[in-house]
């Protein structure tokens, strides 16, 4: 894609390189744009819905001991302490 | 929609009715992307069902029906615009499907109406979903043609911008043409990449492919079927605006290789 730098002989030759130079650039700066443009649109488009969204998901959150390691047949957060029979077992 | 009464019917749902349902089926049905020859059986299959006859006139954004009973002189002729929605051949075949369970006697009127309207009404599938999916079968031709692993990844991702912009483009209620220029732009560019970076051993298969699934292929078969039963003037119509689409796909692939200086310039 790149050539590398040789002396230049005259005026004609020096256009033609730099129309060179300028012809392999615009593929690249073309390209550059619409990858760019895209990764700008997403961006958007994903702060835009985080931002709307109804439902607001924390990212980090810190919850109680209970939330984190809940195992089926843990008492639940509504149990009022009153004695149980089965605490004696 | 345009109704002329000449007469009222009197028996079973009235011709006044049915013709207009059947408008609107027809409308729905060739705007789903049904051929003429599908539309004329179906609606001549439910107008026999509620027994009355039919006569059809299908034009590129018309439907003109005339319906009348059996062994009356006097009709009702009715006139729909053809619906401008997405090719849906869930909408097709469903319709279709109701149209035979209305031969069969398995569905009165009302309920033929009322299952009309949730079928036109139902249809949405997850856009996100089509994305994908339009993705991965682009990718799958660019194998099909014989293009490598780099090659197919690069097609997978041009597809999925290019058919991300289109979505947005059309949910803007922008011009067909214009989208498909724009889309065909974005995923021949984005197909170059290949050859832009110099790796893969088939890039120009990449690029070739990128643009695939903006070929309006729909609209050529059913150009095709409808002049094989002789609707001349629809097949014309729909072949016009397939070769229309392929234009504008071509002027964005043209202008994609001119700006990423591969192939033919």
């Amino acid at each position: 894609m790149w050539r590398e730098f040789v002396p230049l002989q005259n005026e004609k030759q020096k256009t033609k390189e730099l129309k060179f130079h300028y012809i392999m650039n615009l593929p690249l700066i073309t390209w550059s744009c619409i990858v760019g443009l895209f990764a700008v649109i997403v961006l958007v488009r994903i702060v835009y819905h985080g931002y709307n969204s109804r439902v607001h998901h924390r990212l980090f959150e810190i919850g109680t001991e209970r939330e984190e390691f809940y195992v089926p047949g843990d008492r639940m957060k509504t149990y009022n302490g009153e004695y149980d029979y089965s605490d004696e077992l | 929609m345009i109704t002329v009464m000449n007469s009222e019917c009197e028996c079973g749902p009235s011709c006044g009715e049915v013709s207009r349902f059947l408008s609107d089926y027809s409308a729905w049905l060739l705007g789903s992307g049904a051929t003429c020859i599908r539309l004329e059986k179906n609606v001549s299959r439910m107008a026999r069902a509620y027994g009355k006859e039919v006569e059809i006139t299908i034009m590129p954004r018309h439907v003109h029906l005339s319906i009348w009973d059996k062994g009356s002189t006097e009709m009702v002729t009715t006139i729909a615009s053809v619906r401008h929605c997405a090719i849906s051949f869930n909408i097709n075949t469903r319709l279709s499907e109701l149209s035979w369970e209305v031969a069969d006697g398995k569905v009165d009127f009302q309920e033929a109406r009322r299952r009309f309207d949730e079928i036109v009404t139902g249809d949405r599938q997850s856009k996100w979903l089509v994305l994908l999916l339009v993705s991965l079968a682009n990718a799958s031709f660019c194998r099909l043609f014989g293009g490598d692993v780099t090659a197919m990844i690069v097609v997978g991702v041009a597809t999925l911008a290019g058919y991300y912009l289109k979505q947005q483009m059309l949910e803007r209620h922008v011009d067909i043409r214009v989208v498909v220029i724009a889309c065909s732009f974005v995923s021949a560019v984005l197909g170059a990449t290949d050859i832009l970076f110099s790796i893969g051993e088939t890039p120009t298969i990449a690029l070739g492919t990128s643009v695939l699934y903006l070929v309006p292929g729909i609209p050529f078969l059913n150009s095709f079927s409808d002049m094989l039963y002789r609707h001349y003037v629809c097949s014309f119509s729909r072949f016009i605006d397939a070769v229309v689409l392929t234009s504008c796909l071509s002027i964005g692939l043209c202008a994609a290789m001119l700006l990423m200086n591969v192939g033919m310039f």
